[in-house]
């Protein structure tokens, strides 16, 4: 690989590290996502050519990390508890922003899990169907299904009124 | 691209308002995955080597037994290891032969009842040495040497 696919790669990479940490966050708490993102980074930058679709093979390769990360580490429950407790960190409280950050976070993790790593590609990955279905193995009319049923939970989720909120 | 065209104008709307979130701060460190990667590809340089060096010991040991076989291993380990060879040399000068010829020489020079006596001798030594330890009789075995001591 030459100096300038390595510098290509790495400007890629970190345009959409906070997309890619994200996604290792369907998987992992704060610090275990950077680390599976800077794990798939080395990976990627360690390959002889560079990948045809470098964003989709990033996102497949923080999957792996992600998932081989969560199976080693501690046991799925513990996890989740120690997810669940972890608030509004996945995004940056903006007043500007369209959508509450801390309900919108709650809205997602409400999603299984199936359908919310479809959304977080989509949504922050920026990806295009046929490039989800790549990621996730799955055909692009699954994965096309999923996201729109998993639209659907969310605006539901989303446009009850919430009492707490005011605007 | 094709896959906004399948969306609901509620679905798109939904899909703005989600994109206006910014995810959190990663933290990446590029220089630590660079550094990374030089540590991943120094064992795989060590791997080559040892695979280079393996591969000429494979080709000296396969080379050392094809000469073996053909039987000129001896000649080499007399050409690599002067000392071996002078010991050769040595044990070649003490060799099996004339000792034994000596001893029947002396064997002969007395009374035909006694060399009869000793060829009888060393041929009941002979066949119970061959059935009891294997080992063919030697001019270093004690019964030569109590031959030569009777003489």
């Amino acid at each position: 690989m030459s100096h300038s696919d390595v510098e290509q790669l790495t400007r890629i990479v970190t345009e959409r590290a906070a997309a890619l940490v994200l996604y290792a966050r369907q998987w992992l708490d704060g610090a275990s996502a950077d680390d599976a993102v800077q794990e798939a980074l080395v990976a990627l930058l360690a390959q002889r050519e560079p990948p045809r679709n470098p964003t989709a093979w990033m996102y497949r390769a923080v999957r792996n990390a992600a998932i081989d990360a969560a199976r080693a580490t501690e046991r799925r429950r513990r996890r989740e508890q120690s997810v669940a407790r972890e608030r509004g960190s996945w995004f940056v409280l903006e007043p500007d922003a369209r959508l509450d950050a801390e309900l919108a976070e709650q809205a997602l993790r409400r999603l299984s899990p199936q359908h919310r790593e479809i959304v977080v590609l989509r949504i922050w990955g920026d990806l295009a169907f046929a490039e989800i279905a790549e990621v996730t193995q799955l055909s692009i009319s699954t994965v096309h299904d999923r996201y729109k049923a998993a639209l659907g939970e969310l605006r539901r989720v989303l446009e009850k009124p919430c009492p707490t909120k005011t605007n | 691209m094709s896959d906004e065209n399948e969306l609901s104008p509620a679905e798109l709307e939904l899909e703005t308002a989600l994109r206006s979130l910014r995810p959190t701060t990663a933290h990446i460190d590029v220089a630590a995955a660079a550094r990374a990667l030089v540590n991943r590809k120094a064992p795989t340089r060590l791997r080559h080597w040892q695979m280079v060096a393996a591969a000429a010991m494979v080709a000296a040991v396969g080379t050392w037994f094809a000469w073996g076989r053909r039987g000129e291993l001896p000649d080499l380990a007399g050409r690599q290891l002067p000392a071996v060879a002078a010991e050769l040399a040595v044990a070649n000068k003490w060799s099996t032969p004339p000792l034994t010829f000596a001893v029947y020489r002396q064997a002969l020079t007395r009374s035909p009842a006694d060399l009869e006596a000793l060829l009888d001798r060393q041929a009941s030594e002979s066949a119970r040495n061959q059935f009891s330890s294997g080992g063919m009789p030697t001019v270093w075995n004690v019964n030569y040497r109590s031959s030569l001591g009777e003489m």
